[in-house]
């Protein structure tokens, strides 16, 4: 045992207590704020962070945390705030606080400096999840609404300049149909030609016409001519099996001549839709305004919630007792791995937070978030909140919400209800002639989003009253209808609904807006947009008419000649055929009768 | 200039009375610092050791460079020595649920992966490196030595102002 470094050692530890009694709030102050950032991927900011290490008790006098997606913001603020920590957990390395009391919290304040927190993180790149595949597809949704534009169309359209310019594919395509048709028809004229079919229909009636049973005498000759009436049956069968090869080849190819037909009219479908789309003409009816107005305010605030959901989901994954996943921490850092127990703590734990202050809509708020924690099977609560707002003009606010991760699923489930909601300066659309901002009006918002593991759906709904509307400086036509139709529009209502799975995302929003927007903008442009789309049917219809005339013809008249053709041919068959039989059975009843004759002369004698 | 005075007080202690036994003790009580990520309850019990118990400091303090150097390319391999021991092996996840559930043994994060791994491969570099650290100081000390007295460094350490005032210091010690 060494004296003097038990000594060293005492003095160390006096000094350290000593430093510790000044510099332990400063200390604390700074390893809380850059825990706290790099959890919230934000900066977080405490004044006068105040530590008694006996009573465990800390408080501060305002505490910023930076909004982060934008860093001139703050997602939130908070005056002087309380809390108590419990010492038994921290011999297990467990943090666990009783109670937080914020108060004059407010959200979405303006900063006076940047909070850009920039991390030092190492994870390597991690495969988008569930989340955050959903809140890039919602917002590619919402940014893949055409914009309303029409400032391209002035209600006058050159068609000549347009065909001249369109390179028009049904005319070539019609030609080729044409001489396709033509070699096919051809091909039959030969098939009939080298057959010899009539020639042989010919020869075939001469020699079943040269055959009288009746003039034929003897048993002999009359089974010779049953022996050459075999014979002409089996030069018939060969006949009627080309009758019916034939009759199957035509049938096709009469069958592909009407596709055809029908491809054409694709064809010049097809040429005046592109000319349409040269000539950039508006489709009033399917306009989106409901969605380029609050498409995106709805889904960044979605996406908000969802982020903060992935977060949490995070944190919980993490706390999951068995076998987390292997991650790439940063050189020294490692990876912490945690167990369950009888006597175990979760490793964070805030019981209750009350909550009271301001929201941006001068909504004094009170509420409570229940057990934020990071193991919450180990205590058997999820975490829950409760927010009331009011308004002194009887305006009332309802936002409540479950994180749920006892399970395998996890789950998380919240609610929103304004009503009265008082609106100013709302940003909307960027769009030229849609309005960029609300100035006035009141309204009631009720929302939900439940997302259950890998399943997401929710929906909003909105109804506002006494509107008012700023436009971004626009000139033209259509922006001075536009205008005038938000002038008169007071009342808006809109819902919106949202689904996820982990292969897709849905998204909708129907508004009044949309049908009213539509009807003024068709009652404007309607005509002229109808017109410009009939002189642009009739110039394509024009280049292909003849063409399309002259295809039809050699159609008609070609399938009714090879149908003809091949009827004719099947008729004389079937003639033939019949003849053969009747030939046959008269040879066959004469060998009969001769056979008897025979019989009864050979009877006389005897 | 405290190099110069580290290196004075190490060539001292590698020919001085303290046995081979203390010069190993303090070298593997470094390097189990220098493997160890700092802020840990183990690191902190480790140094405490080096303070009461009766090796050499320098040494200690040699063991802990030399090993800190590699504990910075080694750290994945801790990392991956540290998951498969808590997560992968079956077997120990009574036990690490045991330690987790008694107070003060958290605080050691035993739980951490690079904490784990690099404190398995200090237990398992111990015995080997407390030998050889050993065998090396009695080899030292018989050949070595002398030939070491001659280098020019250590010329220039010895005339140092430093070395004069320790070898004053100790004097007046002894």
């Amino acid at each position: 045992m060494r004296w003097k470094g038990i000594i060293a050692l005492l003095v160390l530890a006096a000094i350290v207590f000593v430093l510790g009694l000044f510099l332990t709030d400063s200390w604390l102050e700074g390893i809380l704020e850059k825990t706290a950032s790099n959890a919230l991927q934000a900066k977080v900011e405490i004044d006068n962070l105040d530590v008694s290490l006996l009573q465990l008790h800390f408080k501060w006098d305002s505490l910023q945390v930076t909004d982060p997606k934008d860093p001139w913001k703050n997602m939130l603020t908070s005056g002087k705030t309380e809390y108590d920590m419990e010492f038994y957990p921290l011999l297990y390395n467990k943090v666990v606080i009783d109670n937080v009391q914020l108060s004059n919290v407010t959200w979405g304040t303006e900063r006076t400096t940047d909070g850009t927190w920039k991390t030092k993180s190492n994870d390597g790149e991690k495969k988008p999840g569930f989340i955050s595949k959903t809140i890039d597809r919602l917002e590619t949704k919402v940014s893949d609404v055409p914009e309303l534009d029409f400032s391209s169309f002035s209600g006058k359209v050159n068609v000549d300049s347009i065909i001249a310019i369109l390179d028009l594919s049904a005319p070539a395509k019609i030609d080729s149909l044409q001489s396709g048709l033509r070699e096919t028809y051809t091909q039959w004229d030969d098939t009939f030609a080298k057959t010899n079919i009539t020639q042989d229909l010919d020869d075939m009636k001469t020699r079943i016409n040269s055959i009288n049973p009746n003039e034929i005498k003897s048993v002999d000759k009359l089974q010779s001519t049953l022996t050459t009436l075999k014979t002409i049956q089996g030069d018939m069968d060969s006949l009627k099996q080309f009758v019916k090869t034939s009759k199957s080849g035509i049938g096709t190819d009469i069958e592909q001549s009407r596709n055809g037909l029908k491809s054409m009219d694709d064809w010049v479908r097809d040429d005046i839709s592109a000319a349409m789309d040269k000539a950039k003409l508006p489709d009033i009816s399917t306009q989106e305004i409901g969605i380029l107005l609050f498409g995106s305010q709805v889904v960044s605030r979605v996406n908000r919630v969802l982020s903060l959901t992935s977060q949490a989901r995070g944190y919980a994954e993490k706390f999951k007792s068995d076998k987390p996943k292997k991650e790439k921490p940063p050189r020294y850092k490692g990876q912490t791995v945690h167990f369950s127990g009888k006597n175990v703590f979760p490793s964070f734990w805030i019981k209750k937070i009350e909550l009271s202050g301001l929201v941006p809509n001068q909504y004094q708020f009170s509420g409570i978030v229940n057990d934020i924690v990071s193991e919450q099977p180990i205590i058997g609560k999820t975490t829950t909140f409760e927010i009331k707002g009011a308004k002194a003009n009887s305006s009332a606010l309802n936002l409540t919400g479950e994180l749920d991760y006892m399970g395998e699923s996890p789950e998380e489930h919240f609610a929103l209800d304004a009503s009265n909601l008082a609106f100013n300066d709302v940003p909307l659309s960027s769009t030229k002639i849609l309005p960029s901002s609300i100035t006035k009006g009141a309204g009631r918002v009720q929302a939900k989003l439940d997302v259950l593991e890998e399943q997401l759906s929710g929906n909003v709904d909105f109804t506002g009253s006494q509107m008012g509307f700023a436009f971004a400086e626009s000139e033209g036509k259509t922006a001075a209808v536009v205008r005038d139709v938000f002038t008169d529009i007071s009342t808006v209502n809109f819902k919106a609904g949202y689904t996820g799975t982990p292969d897709d995302t849905d998204f909708s929003l129907d508004s009044n807006l949309d049908n009213v927007v539509a009807n003024a903008l068709k009652s404007m442009v309607g005509d002229e947009v109808d017109k410009a789309k009939q002189k642009i049917r009739s110039a394509v219809n024009a280049k292909v008419d003849a063409k399309k005339q002259q295809v039809e013809q050699l159609v008609a008249d070609k399938n009714a000649e090879l149908q003809k053709r091949i009827d004719d041919v099947e008729a004389r068959v079937n003639e033939y055929q019949k003849q053969i039989d009747d030939k046959k059975k008269e040879v066959e009843a004469r060998i009969e009768e001769e056979k008897k004759n025979v019989t009864n002369k050979i009877k006389g004698i005897f | 200039m405290l190099i110069m005075k580290y290196l004075a007080k190490l060539l001292k202690a590698l020919t001085s009375g303290e046995s081979p036994s203390q010069l190993a003790g303090g070298f593997i009580l470094g390097m189990i610092i220098g493997l160890l990520p700092g802020k840990s309850l183990l690191t902190l019990v480790v140094i405490i050791l080096i303070l009461i118990i009766n090796v050499n400091v320098s040494m200690a303090i040699l063991g802990f460079v030399v090993f800190s150097a590699f504990a910075f390319f080694l750290d994945p391999l801790f990392h991956n020595i540290g998951y498969w021991l808590l997560v992968n092996i079956d077997a120990l996840k009574g036990m690490w649920t045991s330690l987790y559930n008694i107070p003060v043994v958290a605080l050691t994060r035993f739980n951490n992966t690079v904490v784990m791994g690099a404190f398995l491969s200090s237990l398992v570099l111990l015995v080997p490196v407390y030998l050889l650290t050993k065998v090396g100081v009695v080899q030292y000390r018989e050949k070595i030595h002398e030939r070491v007295l001659k280098l020019k460094i250590v010329q220039v350490v010895k005339s140092s102002k430093f070395y004069s005032i320790y070898e004053n210091v100790n004097s007046w010690r002894d």
